[in-house]
């Protein structure tokens, strides 16, 4: 007994350490979800919008090798002497994009697409070609800027073999030219609005864990009525979260498929009745009056819709369609730099999940507590009523009978 | 740069909706502390000798 009380008091100085130091705490958190945002949305290089392959060119007649970062190579290629052919080759494009996202989905073949511009920075006539994988990309003979329309390469592919021959056949002794290529995944058609990615999912990550606490808040109010409030708290959290993750997505969707929702994708429809069953355990909630039957009757929907928990997990790993599945993937090569946003995604939301409950759950108890003391103050004030003598209409205050004709 | 209005309207969201969810816990806050306050309660022993 002794223990339970010391228990409980321990406890209560807990919340009340937690009653002074809660909205601190919050802006703190929320001060690290601004973070986040802000560096999912400007700091991480997103691969899938090129801004981060890996482009390095070998030019074999210098033994020169350069490595080169930025999405867009020029490189600055000199012919020496007259008639000398300049052989250059760009090896190891690298793009390190999430391939398996769309492997999901059940599309493997990833477009990939090449726009190289040779340009010969005199009136030189020279002879060009340029190879792709060793396919003529662009060929022929002139001076002055050559354009190449984009090229689409059907299938992934980590390395691109790129040859560029140019052979001087003018009089001059020296010809500057340069190739300047760009190349982008073009697997998304909407690149930028990936990064709706790294709040998306830590968004249902939440919501899933909303659910989660109020299953084991319902399990454990079934027997002990304090729980309750742990899952009220979960079921509103996971509706915030869920809104947001049912929003962002379509966002992202209507950009990237040209449409918000596909009915006919597992995913997207399990995680709408998800959804809809958390409206249902608020409706439900409100609907019932005497607080027992309110109690029982939410815990055992609760338990039984818990259920679309696993199910909106698990749809497009079991029917894969359209929505991408990123993590538990053994081949996925998602890139360390959306890895590690996404991992902090999911850490700092959790954090602002963890914190937003405590200050509704203990928001919660202290209404119930309000309304446990207001119902003993009624219950007090009926029994005071109750408790008075009965006193005769005639009856004056001061227990004298009201004499006929006297005043009032 | 057609999918960046996404982007944008995607974080406006979350930003719009966790902002409305901490006004609605203030206001509730605020509603509580109003009631405490009625019935004497969350109102330290010293703070309400003070008062008095």
């Amino acid at each position: 007994m002794s223990t339970a009380k010391g228990a409980t008091r321990g406890t209560a100085r807990l919340w009340a350490i937690w009653d002074r130091a809660r909205w601190v705490v919050l802006t703190v958190v929320l001060a690290g979800m601004g973070a986040h945002l802000y560096y999912s949305l400007y700091a991480v290089d997103l691969p899938m919008s090129g801004g981060s392959a890996r482009f390095e060119y070998e030019q074999l007649n210098g033994n020169e090798l350069v490595d080169m970062t930025p999405a867009q190579i020029e490189a600055n290629l000199t012919l020496p002497t007259n008639g000398t052919a300049l052989y250059a080759r760009f090896t190891n494009l690298t793009i390190p994009t999430p391939r398996t996202m769309y492997e999901q989905g059940g599309v493997t073949e990833v477009p990939f697409v090449v726009t190289a511009q040779l340009r010969i920075n005199t009136s030189s006539f020279v002879r060009y070609v340029l190879l792709l994988d060793g396919k003529p990309l662009m060929n022929g003979t002139g001076s002055g800027d050559r354009l190449l329309p984009p090229t689409y390469k059907p299938e992934f592919a980590d390395f691109v073999r790129m040859e560029l021959t140019v052979k001087n056949l003018g009089n001059l002794s020296r010809v500057e030219t340069s190739i300047f290529v760009t190349y982008e995944d073009a697997r998304f058609y909407a690149p930028n609005a990936m990064r709706i990615l790294l709040i998306h999912a830590p968004s249902a990550w939440v919501a899933y864990l909303g659910f989660g606490v109020a299953l084991g808040g319902s399990l454990l109010a079934l027997k002990r009525k304090k729980w309750e409030t742990w899952a009220v708290a979960g079921i509103e959290l996971s509706v915030v979260f869920s809104t947001i993750a049912l929003v962002t997505g379509p966002l992202w969707a209507s950009v990237e498929w040209l449409t918000p929702w596909r009915w006919e994708d597992v995913k997207l429809f399990v995680t709408l009745v998800m959804f809809l069953s958390l409206l249902g355990f608020i409706s439900i909630r409100a609907g019932i009056d005497d607080p027992e039957q309110r109690r029982k009757v939410s815990a055992y929907y609760a338990v039984l819709s818990f259920i679309t928990v696993p199910l909106s997990f698990m749809a497009n790993r079991l029917w894969p369609r359209d929505h991408p599945a990123v993590i538990e993937n053994p081949q996925g090569e998602i890139s360390d730099a959306i890895l590690s946003q996404l991992i902090f995604g999911f850490f700092i939301l959790t954090l602002v999940f963890a914190l937003l409950l405590l200050t509704r759950v203990r928001l919660l108890q202290r209404k119930e507590e309000v309304e446990e003391m207001k119902a003993e103050r009624e219950e007090e004030d009926a029994r005071l009523v109750a408790d008075l003598p009965v006193a005769d209409e005639d009856d004056q205050m001061d227990g004298t009978k009201v004499k006929d004709g006297g005043a009032g | 740069m057609s999918d960046l209005w996404a982007l944008w309207a995607a974080y406006g969201f979350v930003f719009g909706a966790l902002g409305l969810y901490l006004v609605h816990l203030w206001n509730e806050t605020r509603k509580v502390k109003g009631a405490e306050t009625l019935l004497g309660l969350g109102v330290k022993k010293d703070e309400r000798d003070e008062k008095e």
